[in-house]
């Protein structure tokens, strides 16, 4: 679309008075005193019969900006728009002020002849006539000749001068008192009779000396001698000398007593302030060095090399030359800084190795293992994922042999292992964790954790109950002994051993003292009677665990999780619990959140396999709920719960209602796809895939990294290797280099092709495809896929290239079947 | 973020002890509800260097270019000459300074 034309600036000339006048007012309103300036001189102009309003009007635009001009130092320039006062205005406001300027800008002669011109009208002539006095003690003379010779200026000028000499000249605190008392309050020159006390009080009282220069007004010409008392009065005196302005350097430096080259320090500091470069700071170091303590110098100077490896030769010949170590390490905090990654790894080994073998290092076992933390963690910032972290494990594992107390350690390792599929040295290391920290409630935690997805519920509950004994209000370990007890029921419940069950419910139940799993405990008692044939016992509490749920859409949810986990169906308590078809609940929005907050409840407590198909019953009431939200943050929270729950028909609904709401959020169009293609990249359409490559660039752009991260994980991990994202050129590879897989299988993968690369090849080719032959079939890649990829895998060629070259497969045969995992 | 040692007022050699001192007596001067920021930073410092470990980790992995002010406090510490009153012609030069560029 083309940009209208600006329209052209109406000149002031054009417009008429009326406007003229109103625009003059709003200029001075909004303080713009310089084109208020220019109204007034034209309405001046243009209507004289009424001249005296304007001029009045001009006169205060014109001081107001000569003030304006002052404000900014510029009192040469202010002291000429008063200038013109006079002849356009006839007025001559403040001229005490104009008197200031003048003084400021140094034009004495004028400035003297003003203060005659206007010395009756002067309403306060005091600041003036201390600019004047102080003028005239700094050796201007001049301008007190025009003045009469009983003026207080030139009377008092004598004792002033006598006071200042006999103060500089070293006299005795008497001889300078004496000299003083010469100068009354009223004195023009009192102001350097109170700077010139405290500067003598200084001496012997500094606080006493502050009390002094109170009486100075901000805006006297004496506040350097001010600065100089407060420099010398401060706390630390010598750091308030660092802040000093550079002007005050040499009379502060002979105040507190510093010789020559603390002086000469304290001039090059002020220099360095200037250029903080490395280089002038490693220069500032050296050339001080006799005044610096020396280990402190030699630490500075050493940080410095860091950015400034010119320093070398003259650190070495201060200091010595540097360590092995300290090269090393200065090679890998450089590399780190390049972001090269492979150097800073390889030089802090070589740091490590120096630190063991180096004799003089205090503690060389903790540097080593300092250093091989750190360069796990440049391991894990870079996360090139070609060794499956091996590296970075290796790295912790050999830390915490020269370093065994840090527990972080113990459980990143667990973490790391976890995150690989790696269950057994993740448990392992947790037990390291707790061996080494036994009272340690997150190292309690964490076993309690893996115990918990070990299925060993016993062992749960007994470091729960440890973290409980050493952190009694520690609600997470409470959930986690109440979850215990709760499954060991349902285990001993499954394998009907009652009596025991109940004794699990009952421990859980007098652990349970916030009520957050409302109804759980009352409807594992009901399904327990329910088990023995108890009914009415039974029913009571399955009725007593759905009031406590609160609603009929939440108690039919707990009921169908507890029933799920011990293999029932919900359906056959239905009646018992006096819950009606599920498909005909009313779900208020209320009821919908909370739901949505007990399932994601349920994925941090533990994984549950089931809360798809739970869902699978409430669909319809869910729809009718979900329909009638209207704030974002709620159809957020409900899309986020059935994207981890998952129930795919759902999250599409839901996503879809958000979109209309919000049509252009990434991460509903995302969930919405992903509730679509239930979770399959590969059974997306082809403009769900545009549209979400699409969400991609969006969510990068608004720096919504969450929605990318989903998005991109989506489209990459879940379709490697058989997509490409649109756009992407083909020559990049946009994945791994080689396929993600467990270490174990890599190793078994690199077994059998060594032992094909040994056979013969007929032989080798009749073993590679009885190999393919018995490949397990794969619903989600078309056979001659898998045989292409295996074939390339255990004959160590080009995934890249293969993926390059298969060509697009169809798709599995569409269909929803069962929803949900 | 400025050298922790110098921001808690403590010496490189200070132990556990004198540390968390020096960050109390920080935290005093300057509570969080009148001077947030300055308590972040104070709290920052603390975390860096509140133990062996930590002052280890800090020595080994700093990457900030050293703050020189502690060198030159200490520098001019130390004591010089005798204290001596400012010159007349120093007093003289500071009004007429003052007076033609003021501040």
């Amino acid at each position: 679309m083309r940009k209208p034309a600006p329209q052209p600036r109406l000149r002031l000339d054009d417009l008429p008075t009326r406007e003229l006048i109103a625009r003059g007012a709003a200029l001075r309103a909004a303080q713009d005193y310089k084109d208020a300036i220019d109204v007034y001189k034209l309405l001046l102009k243009r209507e004289p019969q009424s001249a005296s309003g304007w001029r009045e009007a001009l006169a205060t635009a014109y001081l107001e900006r000569a003030r304006q001009l002052a404000q900014k130092g510029m009192y040469r320039e202010a002291a000429v728009l008063w200038e013109n006062l006079p002849t356009l205005c006839g007025q001559t406001p403040q001229p005490e002020q104009y008197l200031d300027w003048l003084l400021r800008s140094g034009q004495y002669a004028k400035a003297m002849r003003a203060y005659q011109e206007y010395a009756a009208r002067l309403t306060t002539a005091d600041g003036v006539e201390t600019l004047l006095a102080a003028l005239a003690l700094a050796g201007q003379k001049d301008v007190l000749q025009a003045l009469p010779a009983d003026a207080p200026l030139r009377t008092h000028l004598a004792a002033a001068q006598a006071a200042l000499r006999a103060y500089s000249q070293g006299e005795a605190e008497e001889v300078v008192r004496e000299r003083l008392k010469a100068l009354s309050i009223r004195s023009p020159y009192r102001d350097l009779r109170q700077a010139l006390a405290a500067l003598l009080k200084l001496e012997t009282d500094p606080s006493g000396a502050l009390i002094l220069i109170e009486r100075i007004p901000a805006t006297s010409p004496y506040q350097d001698l001010v600065e100089l008392v407060r420099t010398g009065a401060a706390r630390d005196p010598a750091r308030a000398l660092l802040a000093l302005d550079p002007a005050l350097h040499e009379p502060a430096s002979g105040l507190l007593g510093l010789d020559a080259p603390q002086l000469k320090l304290l001039k090059d500091w002020a220099r360095l302030n200037d250029n903080s470069s490395d280089k002038a700071k490693f220069e500032f170091i050296t050339t001080h060095l006799a005044l610096f303590d020396r280990e402190q110098a030699r630490r500075g100077g050493l940080a410095l090399l860091l950015a400034y490896p010119q320093g070398l030769k003259p650190y070495a010949q201060q200091f010595g030359p540097l360590s092995p170590f300290e090269t090393q390490r200065l090679q890998a905090l450089r590399a780190e800084r390049a972001e090269q990654l492979a150097d800073a790894l390889h030089a802090w080994q070589g740091c490590a190795n120096h630190a063991l073998q180096n004799s003089s290092d205090p503690d060389p076992s903790l540097t080593a293992a300092l250093i091989l933390r750190h360069m796990a963690e440049l391991l894990e910032k870079e996360d090139s994922g070609w060794d499956d972290g091996q590296r970075l494990r290796d790295c912790l594992e050999q830390s915490l042999r020269f370093d065994p107390d840090d527990r972080d350690v113990y459980l990143r390792l667990a973490g790391l292992h976890q995150a690989v599929g790696n269950d057994k040295d993740c448990h392992h290391w947790v037990e390291q964790a707790v061996k080494h920290f036994p009272d340690d409630p997150v190292a309690l935690l964490a076993a309690v954790k893996t115990a918990t997805a070990r299925k060993a519920h016993k062992k749960a509950a007994s470091f729960a109950a440890r973290v409980l004994e050493l952190d009694p209000i520690n609600s997470k370990a409470r959930a986690v002994l109440i979850n215990a007890h709760l499954a060991h029921a349902r285990k001993q419940m499954r394998a009907e051993k009652y009596v025991l069950a109940e004794k699990e419910l009952n421990s859980a139940s007098q652990m349970e003292r916030d009520r957050i799993r409302t109804g759980v405990i009352e409807i594992n008692r009901g399904l327990l009677a329910l088990q023995q044939y108890q009914r009415d016992r039974g029913r009571q509490w399955l009725r007593e665990g759905v009031r406590l749920a609160g609603s009929p859409v939440l108690a039919w949810l707990r009921l169908a999780v507890e029933a799920l986990r011990l293999k029932r169906e919900p359906a056959d308590f239905q009646r018992d619990a006096e819950l009606g078809d599920p498909s005909k609940l009313s779900v208020s929005r209320t009821d919908l959140l909370a739901l949505a907050r007990i399932i994601n409840a349920y994925h941090e407590e533990e994984e549950l396999k089931d809360l798809g198909t739970v869902l699978e019953d409430l669909e319809k009431p869910l729809q009718r709920a979900i329909k009638t939200l209207t704030s974002e943050d709620d159809l957020l929270l409900v899309c986020e719960c059935l994207h981890q729950a998952p129930h795919y028909g759902l999250l599409e609904y839901a996503a879809t209602r958000a979109l209309e709401l919000q049509p252009h959020r990434a991460l509903f169009i995302y969930y919405q796809i992903y509730g679509r293609a239930e979770g399959k990249p590969y059974q997306m359409k082809g403009r769900d895939d545009d549209r979400l490559e699409d969400a991609l660039k969006r969510a990068a752009a608004a720096k919504d990294h969450r929605s990318a991260v989903l998005i991109e994980r989506f489209l990459m991990d879940g379709g490697f290797p058989f997509r490409l994202p649109r756009g992407r050129p083909r020559s990049e590879p946009a994945m791994p280099q080689s396929l993600p897989m467990p270490p174990k299988m890599r190793r078994e993968m690199e077994e059998i092709r060594r032992e094909l690369e040994r056979l013969p090849p007929v032989l080798r080719e009749q073993m590679l495809n009885q190999i393919l032959d018995d490949l397990p079939p794969d619903e989600d890649v078309p056979p001659e896929i898998q045989r292409a990829l295996m074939k390339t895998l255990l004959l160590g060629g080009s995934i890249e290239k293969l993926i390059d070259e298969l060509p697009d497969f169809p798709l599995p045969p569409q269909g929803r079947g069962r929803r949900g995992t | 973020m400025p050298n922790p040692f110098d921001l808690l007022g403590v010496a490189a050699t200070a132990d556990d002890d004198a540390i968390k001192k020096a960050y109390l007596h920080q935290v005093r001067a300057h509570p969080p509800e009148r001077d947030p920021t300055r308590f972040q930073a104070i709290r920052a410092a603390y975390e860096a260097i509140k133990t062996r470990r930590d002052r280890l980790r800090y020595r080994l992995f700093q990457l900030e270019t050293p703050e020189l002010t502690e060198l030159a406090v200490a520098a001019l510490q130390q004591p010089g000459s005798p204290r001596r009153r400012p010159s007349e012609t120093q007093l003289r030069q500071l009004l007429n300074n003052r007076l033609t560029h003021p501040k």
